[in-house]
């Protein structure tokens, strides 16, 4: 055995830069892997919208919105519906303050929009990161996950002593350890690259907030730059309008040039009623993975001549935004985002299985030796309760009340979030409660029918027969699938 | 052509599992000599290296290099369930694979 | 694996039975989190300098070694013989990346 100081250490180390961040890093990667899919989450929780909306007329609705509402703004933003989703969302500035307003548009007819009011995939989406905490405790918690994920990677194929000869390897050994380590293994060998650059793109997303210390030395050497304030001549009342170019007309020439498939994706309107004042037409990804390929057209709004950008390129740069593109995962077509959507729910049962690894080997050792630490135990074995089930019933209570909760009620999207907290501390109370055995096998009788239930609830519901809500009812029936073969092993084999 | 790259990246996981004695018994049930397994792990580089040129081919350099490392993932983990359960059955996906990839083409070209 | 690194193991239950054996851990996660931040910082500044590039390629480019050389840290300070072999191997690439700063910043023109 050729050094096994090293290898004790490494093994020493996965434990616990595994345990520590464990159940932050199963939430993250719970509603990370649901939004790969956030359009069509939210798609599917606004089955009264339209699907499949042209761009080009979307983007005329919007514009003539914002001239009527916000004809004095110094900025304007649209998110154009695309082949993803049919949202139109229009924003704009009011000086002085920096923070956009916003309405959500019907993209066919151009009025507000009267599908239901929730925050659909976005909920996911802002999780993932933001973990529900306050501003900015959620982002350097998950980025700090991130890290302790990455030392728990490099550790835990230290650690491993047949990593390429067990590749395939799953022995299903009624008892102990094996079966869990060995899925453990499979599900982190098989996904490792996919795991390395996630959590590692995760940091290079967030380096202006978790390693800004490059900024500050470049800075210090006297290369600050210049932040525009928030302005504006037009709201001011200070001097004219200045713009002399038809937004419209330079959005439906490049619309029509880009073509339906691929149209624009967003429009951006800055320094609007000034001599600098620029139209700039993103386009629809596709085609490449950095997010710096991101096709992008820039006018002046007062001659309406295209603007030539420079080319801000470099290994840096280049790097960087291969790594932000993979993490977001835009560029990929239905099937390769079905593929990263299964690493994600690979990675979710790495992490799960890591959990529950802790408590297996520290029940066997407390059952050896009888004696302290039970607290530690209880405490870890719970929460990996909480989560591990918890946190997916709380998923599905979303869903549930997305439905249940009425489409008029005042702050009904804020009642879908609380859903999800209610439920989540609901289940967490029950797992402290609970003895171990109890609360794994009764959340997972509660888990099978929150998910098997909820395809018969979208189709009582108004949801359609369509390949968007069979795939949606096909995942929600695994899941229930897989919770009440949990519950179905927990029930039959003897208590421990 | 999607579905072509996936299943051949499958098909060399599974070659790749052929050259490993424990898994070559599961499915073939003999064991095979050095020979043979040398044989299989060959067989399964190559088809990485055709899985890349199929997921290139079809998706350009940038996205195919991602496809062709994110199919390793899923289809490791539906062979590994495989191996465990019904180890004679490991060839199905790389079929059910290389047909989606027939029908799906047939499918493009008549429309 | 180099030869150099530590057997038996600083985490084995003989090792946990000594004194000492909390407060080694406790210094050796420090080097990890904390040790492992500052050497990602500084990495991170003196690469930017030194690579004279623009200001988002500097950033950008200065950020990726730097994350390597924050989980680097976090592995070795466990893997170290010691807790202060752990904080010395974090603190001499640390020092470097420092004089790098310093030299540029007051004496490069």
């Amino acid at each position: 055995m050729k050094d096994t100081g090293f290898r004790n250490a490494m093994t020493w180390l996965h434990t616990w830069a595994g345990l520590l961040p464990g159940w932050v890093l199963f939430a993250i990667f719970v509603t990370g892997t649901a939004s790969y899919f956030r359009p069509e989450i939210t798609a599917w929780m606004q089955p009264e919208a339209p699907r499949r909306v042209s761009a080009l007329v979307a983007g005329q609705h919007a514009l003539a919105h914002l001239a009527e509402v916000a004809p004095d703004a110094p900025r304007w933003a649209i998110s154009l519906p695309d082949a993803r989703t049919s949202e139109l969302k229009v924003f704009w500035q009011e000086p002085p303050a920096r923070r956009f307003k916003s309405a959500e548009l019907d993209p066919q007819g151009g009025a507000e929009s009267t599908a239901r009011k929730t925050y659909g995939g976005e909920f996911f989406y802002r999780f993932h990161f933001q973990l529900m905490l306050p501003h900015p405790w959620g982002r350097w918690i998950a980025c700090f996950a991130a890290a302790f994920m990455l030392v728990a990677l490099v550790s835990g194929v230290a650690t491993h002593r047949r990593l390429l000869a067990d590749m395939f390897l799953f022995r299903r050994t009624r008892d102990g350890r094996r079966p869990w380590l060995d899925f453990h293994n499979v599900t982190a060998v098989l996904a490792l690259p996919f795991y390395v650059l996630i959590a590692y793109s995760a940091l290079v997303v967030f380096t202006h907030m978790y390693m800004p210390w490059a900024g500050k030395a470049l800075d210090a050497r006297g290369e600050k730059p210049a932040k525009p304030a928030v302005t504006g001549a037009v709201a001011g009342g200070e001097g004219p309008t200045v713009d002399t170019v038809s937004v419209d007309e330079i959005f439906t020439t490049t619309a029509k040039l880009w073509g339906e498939e691929r149209s624009v994706r967003r429009i951006d309107v800055t320094d609007r009623g000034t001599p600098g004042a620029t139209i700039t037409l993103t386009r629809a990804d596709g085609g490449a993975v950095s997010l710096h390929a991101r096709e992008v057209s820039k006018f002046s709004a007062v001659t309406g001549e295209p603007i030539e950008q420079a080319e801000k390129t470099g290994p840096g740069r280049a790097v960087g935004g291969w790594l932000y593109g993979f993490h977001l995962a835009r560029f990929a077509d239905p099937v390769l985002r079905t593929l990263f959507f299964v690493m994600g729910a690979m990675g979710t049962a790495m992490t799960g299985t890591g959990l529950a690894l802790w408590t297996l080997k520290r029940r066997e050792k407390l059952s050896s030796a009888g004696r302290g630490g039970r607290f530690g135990y209880w405490l870890v074995s719970r929460l990996n309760i909480a989560f591990v089930t918890g946190l997916p019933i709380a998923c599905a209570a979303y869903f549930w009340a997305n439905r249940l909760v009425p489409a008029g009620l005042a702050g009904r999207d804020q009642w879908e979030i609380n859903a999800v907290l209610i439920t989540w501390a609901v289940t967490a109370l029950h797992a402290f409660v609970r003895p171990e055995r109890a609360g794994w096998r009764e959340q997972f009788a509660v888990g099978a029918v929150a998910f098997g239930g909820l395809p018969l609830l979208d189709l009582a519901t108004g949801g359609r027969f369509d390949g968007l809500h069979a795939g949606f009812a096909a995942v929600f029936f695994a899941l229930a699938a897989f919770c009440g073969l949990g519950a179905r092993k927990l029930s039959k084999t003897s208590a421990a | 052509m999607t579905w072509l790259a996936i299943a051949l990246d499958y098909a060399a996981l599974l070659a790749f599992a052929l050259g490993m004695e424990i898994h070559h018994r599961a499915i073939l049930r003999r064991t095979p000599s050095a020979g043979r397994r040398l044989a299989w792990k060959t067989a399964g580089a190559l088809l990485l290296v055709l899985a890349l040129i199929a997921a290139i081919g079809t998706q350009g350099v940038a996205v195919g290099l991602v496809l062709w490392f994110v199919a390793w993932a899923g289809g490791g983990l539906v062979l590994t369930l495989l191996l465990a359960w019904r180890p004679r059955w490991c060839w199905l996906p790389a079929v059910a694979l290389m047909l989606s990839g027939v029908v799906g083409g047939v499918c493009a070209a008549g429309v | 694996m180099p030869t150099a690194s530590p057997t038996p193991s600083p985490y084995s239950r003989a090792a946990r039975a000594r004194p000492g054996y909390r407060r080694a851990v406790a210094s050796r996660a420090l080097a990890a989190t904390a040790g492992g931040y500052a050497l990602a910082a500084l990495c991170a500044a003196a690469v930017a300098l030194l690579s004279g590039a623009p200001r988002d390629e500097a950033i950008a480019l200065a950020v990726l070694p730097a994350l390597v050389a924050q989980i680097a840290a976090a592995v070795w300070a466990f893997w170290a013989a010691s807790a202060t072999r752990a904080w010395l191997g974090i603190a001499a690439p640390a020092a470097v990346f420092g004089v790098i700063i310093v030299w540029i910043q007051h004496f490069a023109a």
